[in-house]
């Protein structure tokens, strides 16, 4: 039986370590499992001012609050959020302004004198055509 | 048997002994069932032994204190973790031998 078996080629056979040299051991480790790192730390919400402006006994150093996303997103560490306008209770157009009195005085002056370079218009060609023709 | 030099490490006592040390620390986080762990705890008693006084050497249990493996990272075990004045200073992952671990300890003394 011993003759059916193949020598192994020399490609298999693992190198020799160089005499002299000592063996390291293996850097044997096992892998474990934990659940990951928090990427953030919890923060903490600063309470949003009311919107008629920071009173007078309130810090004005803090920066204005940002919405970071907490990792657990719990209820009971969400800051109160102040009211937004709704689309529906946005300010209405400005109206738009009224024709002053100035105005129509202006749109009636012009009125009057286009009527009347188109009637002396009208005059100087007649005079013209009595006067200058033969 | 562990040294007596050996600390044993909770997420209670991490910050006094290791944070607020005076001396370095070696941080072995380790688990019962971890066949390398085993391999070095010996070389550790050693090394507590011979570097008393210069060096701590103390342990996490990570089954115990998972909390302590994720906040450094622990990914595989042993993992060796130098702490010098409050910080990790040196990140070992894996057996070392005696040597190696001398060497890591003589360049922090």
């Amino acid at each position: 039986m011993a003759e059916n078996i193949p020598s192994l080629p020399g490609g298999a056979v693992p190198p020799k370590p160089p005499e002299g040299s000592k063996v390291q051991p293996k850097k044997e480790t096992v892998r474990i499992n934990l659940p990951p790192k928090p990427s953030a730390a919890p923060t903490i919400k600063l309470p949003t001012l009311p919107p008629g402006g920071p009173t007078a006994g309130a810090p004005s150093s803090f920066p204005p609050p940002t919405q970071i996303a907490t990792p657990t997103g719990s209820k009971a560490a969400a800051a109160p959020v102040a009211p937004r306008p709704s689309p529906s209770r946005a300010p209405a157009p400005a109206p738009r302004p009224a024709v002053s009195a100035l105005d129509k005085a202006l749109a009636v002056v012009a009125a009057i004198v286009v009527i009347a370079a188109a009637v002396s218009t009208f005059l100087c060609m007649n005079v013209l055509n009595h006067d200058g023709l033969p | 048997m562990a040294s007596s030099n050996i600390i044993i490490l909770t997420k209670d006592n991490f910050a006094k002994q290791v944070l607020n040390s005076a001396t370095p620390v070696l941080v072995d986080f380790w688990a019962e069932w971890c066949g390398p762990c085993k391999m070095i705890a010996p070389v550790l008693d050693e090394l507590a032994d011979e570097y008393s006084g210069k060096v701590a050497i103390a342990k996490v249990n990570i089954d115990e204190n998972q909390e302590l493996a994720t906040e450094y990272g622990v990914r595989a075990i042993p993992t060796l973790l130098i702490f010098q004045n409050g910080q990790v200073a040196e990140q070992i992952v894996g057996l070392r031998s005696k040597r190696d671990l001398k060497a890591s300890f003589d360049k922090l003394t």
